[in-house]
This record gives C-alpha cells, structure tokens and sequence, in this order.
C-alpha cells in the first residue's frame, strides 16, 4: 500500500502546522528565517511531514536532512501545537528530538540512519527523495554543520560565486590590459 | 580546393587550419557514436557488471571494497589499508578472493587479486552485446582518427609549400603536433560500450540515484558502481575514497599505497540530530 494512501498520511497531509489566524504562518517564518522562498518553504514543510511518516511506520530511528531539521526545530518551538496536537492527534506518538552526542560513533550512527530513512522515503512514497531538500550525505555531515546564526545588522553576506565570479573576471581583466600595453609598448 | 590553400597567406591559413583542428575534434567525438554498435537493451543487476561499465577495471576494485566495507567484512586498517574482519562474508568467487588475505591491504593488491576475474566480466559484457567487441572497437578507433589523419595531410602539404617558398611554419607545426596529440588520445581513449551499454548505465543510474546521496551497507557496492567512490565522501567509508584519491595509477592499476604490508577516518562530530523512532 503506496503512503499517500494511509490514514497517517491522509492527517499530515491536512495538517495546518501553528495556529490558522496567525499573521506570520509557520511556513512564512520557516522561509524569513532560513532565507528560503516561500515555495521551496512549502516544499521544505511537505519532506518534514514526509519524515514524520517516516519516523511512526519506519521501523527503526530516522534521521532528517538540515533542511526538513530546520522545520523541525520551529515546530518544537511551537510546543503546544506539537505536543498537544500534532503528536497525539495526528501521529499518534510522542517523536522526540535527539541531537548527537558528537564523535566518531555518533557519526556512524547517523549517518547509517540517514540512509536508512531515504531507503524508506523511496519505499514509502515511491520515489527518491528530492535531493535538494535531502542531499548527499558529504552535505549534509560535512557541509551543513558548519551552518550558524549571523544578523545582516552586523556583517555582509555574500554569496561565494557573487564575490568571486567578478573578482576573477576583474583580474583577467586586469592581466589582459597589462599584457596587450606590453605588447604594444 | 588544395590549390586554394597554396594561395592563402601564412594568417589565413593558421586560421583556416585552426577551425579545421577544431573540426576534427568535433568529428572524432561524433562519428564513433554515431557508429557505435546497438549492443542489447537489458537491465543490469550484478554490481561488477555494472562497475566495469561504468567505470573500468578500477571501479570493479573499488566496487569490491566498498561492498566488503558496507557489510562488515572489511574495515578500516589505516595508513591507507583494510585487514578483513569477516573472512565467510563474500557474496562472489571475487569477494572470497579478497577475503582470503590475512595481511592488512591496499588498493593496489586488491586490484592484483580483482584483475583475475576482469577478463571473465568483459567476455560476459560482450557476449551479452553490452560492449563492443575487439574489431568493433579497431574500426571505432580508425574512424575517430580519420579526421585528424586528414587535417594532418592538409597541414603537411601546406607546410611543405610553405618550406619550398621559405615561409615561417613554425606556427603551423605546432598546430600539427597539437591535432597529433589530440589525435592520438582520440584512438586510446575510445568508449568501449555498445549502445545498449550506455543506456543500462543511464538506466542503473536513473533507478538507482537515491545511492548518489547515501547507500546502505549492503548497497554501498552498487552505488560505487555507480556513481565511483565520490559518494562515500563524508560517511564512515570515506577512507576507500581517500584510499583511491591517493592511489596513482597509469591507467590499468594503482601504485603508491604500498601494496600488503604485515601491519581513518578523521574525527569530528557529524548529524544534526536524530535519534526519533516509531
């Protein structure tokens, strides 16, 4: 039986995460703080609902991506529609948050979960998970990590090929004018 | 038309013969697949099958290590070695082999062991229409470098005139040993898949791309197979990668990881979180 079947599926699916006459919806807020559009948000919100499927039918511990994490992390923040709706109403258990403990065995651990959970995301709905939302596991243990909290009041934030692309072009630039007037001259 | 290029000044013709260069490059690429032989459309499921098509004899050594890596029966020796942890845990008559060895191993010596069954895996391709047999791929070979032969025979006789009439040709020359080289790479370096061959590795690749992001254990051959030991960058098998990253080779094997020897990965912590279950 395909998941998008389910009656599991059926609740998550209609699920409205945060309170309905909010001005700022938990999608919005995912997006403002993550910087993402409220589309790929919409996208982010569908995995993390795709992952608390996953976390009830699976059979063993998952792990998310830093993205559907992201939204995991908000809705904890909402506490009582998490633990007074969400889990009993909807999933129909307590899903609690382990972050790791760090080390070696810690990193085995996860990442042995992380396959495992887009193995049955891929058995579950289909298939394979979008890998933008749950990418490859050198981004998500190596890259993603490095990820930290900076207010825009405070520094500049640029995109790496922003700030490279010119500066490479400029000293290309640069050398050919050098080199074309050393000819000439 | 080859008076004309008798008559061209010293400029025209590089320019003439670089576009002609160019041609040829885009000759010698494009006229072997659109020969290369239909082979069979079939799917594929034996992952040294899959590697040697993907990737030659390498990936086939690469594919046994991660599959012995993913399901236990090897780990981690450091100082670029495995040592087998699980000598009954083969699948194949390959992996056995592998297993079989009592001192801690690179890639190079597991190469040596794998290389026993290489002729066996590429006979079975071509049986199976999956690779192009040896004159099939002599004539791919021959008609990939027409062009160049024929760009050189241009350039000769261009440059022979221009001797007689006691013009610089030194340009020219070096656009010759230039579509020379590239010639010479263009016979080496020939596909040796079928058309049927490309598709199932477009297909396996297709099916399979969620072992792009992150295998399983026991999935972690097919996925080397696949897609190479980039994948295994930041799990708990990068070692194979950093062990094949730091192996040279010239194009058959591996050297410089000291082969056996009668003798990590780095720390640090990883995951987000995790840890929730049904």
């Amino acid at each position: 039986m395909s998941a998008t079947s389910t009656d599991l599926w059926q609740r998550l699916a209609a699920y409205e995460i945060g309170p309905a006459d909010a001005a700022l919806s938990f999608t919005q807020r995912l997006a403002r703080e993550n910087r993402w559009s409220s589309e790929h948000a919409t996208r982010v919100v569908r995995e993390y609902k795709r992952f608390c499927y996953l976390a009830k039918t699976a059979g063993h511990e998952v792990t998310p991506s830093d993205s559907v994490d992201q939204a995991w992390h908000l809705h904890l923040t909402y506490s009582r529609d998490y633990w007074h709706r969400f889990c009993p109403e909807v999933l129909g258990a307590d899903l609690h948050h382990g972050p790791t403990a760090g080390g070696q065995v810690e990193r085995t651990r996860y990442y042995d979960q992380y396959a495992a959970t887009l193995k049955s995301y891929e058995e579950a709905f289909g298939e394979a998970p979008p890998p933008d939302i749950w990418p490859d596991a050198n981004r998500r243990f190596n890259i993603d990590p490095r990820s930290f909290r900076v207010n825009p009041r405070d520094v500049f934030v640029v995109p790496r090929w922003r700030f490279l692309l010119p500066l490479g072009l400029g000293t290309l630039l640069v050398a050919g004018v050098l080199l074309l007037e050393g000819l000439s001259g | 038309m080859i008076e004309g290029f008798s008559t061209y000044t010293g400029g025209e013709f590089l320019v003439f013969y670089a576009l002609l260069v160019v041609g040829a490059i885009v000759a010698g690429v494009w006229l072997p697949g659109f020969l290369r032989a239909d082979g069979e459309n079939r799917r594929i499921d034996d992952r040294y099958d899959m590697a040697y098509l993907a990737g030659g004899a390498r990936r086939v050594t690469e594919t046994a290590l991660a599959q012995l890596l993913g399901t236990g029966s090897l780990e981690a020796a450091g100082g670029n070695k495995v040592r087998v942890t699980r000598p009954q845990g083969g699948e194949t008559a390959l992996e056995s082999d592998l297993l079989r060895k009592r001192a801690d191993f690179g890639i190079t010596s597991a190469q040596n062991t794998v290389s026993a069954y290489i002729n066996d895996i590429k006979e079975r391709l071509v049986r199976d229409r999956l690779l192009l047999d040896p004159s099939e791929r002599m004539q791919l070979r021959i008609v990939s470098v027409l062009p160049y032969l024929a760009v050189l025979a241009v350039g000769w006789y261009r440059r022979s005139a221009g001797l007689a009439e006691g013009e610089q040709v030194g340009y020219l020359t070096g656009l010759m040993i230039l579509a020379a080289i590239l010639g010479f790479i263009r016979f080496i370096k020939l596909d040796p898949r079928t058309r049927g061959g490309l598709a199932a590795v477009a297909e396996g690749k297709a099916i399979s791309s969620r072992l792009r992001s992150a295998p399983t254990g026991p999935e972690l051959g097919f996925g080397v197979a696949l897609f190479g030991t980039a994948i295994l960058a930041g799990t708990p098998f990068s070692q194979l990668h950093a062990m094949r990253q730091s192996a040279s080779g010239d194009g058959g094997g591996y050297s410089s990881d000291g082969g056996d020897s009668s003798s990590s990965d780095g720390g640090g912590c990883g995951g987000g979180c995790g840890g929730c279950g049904g």
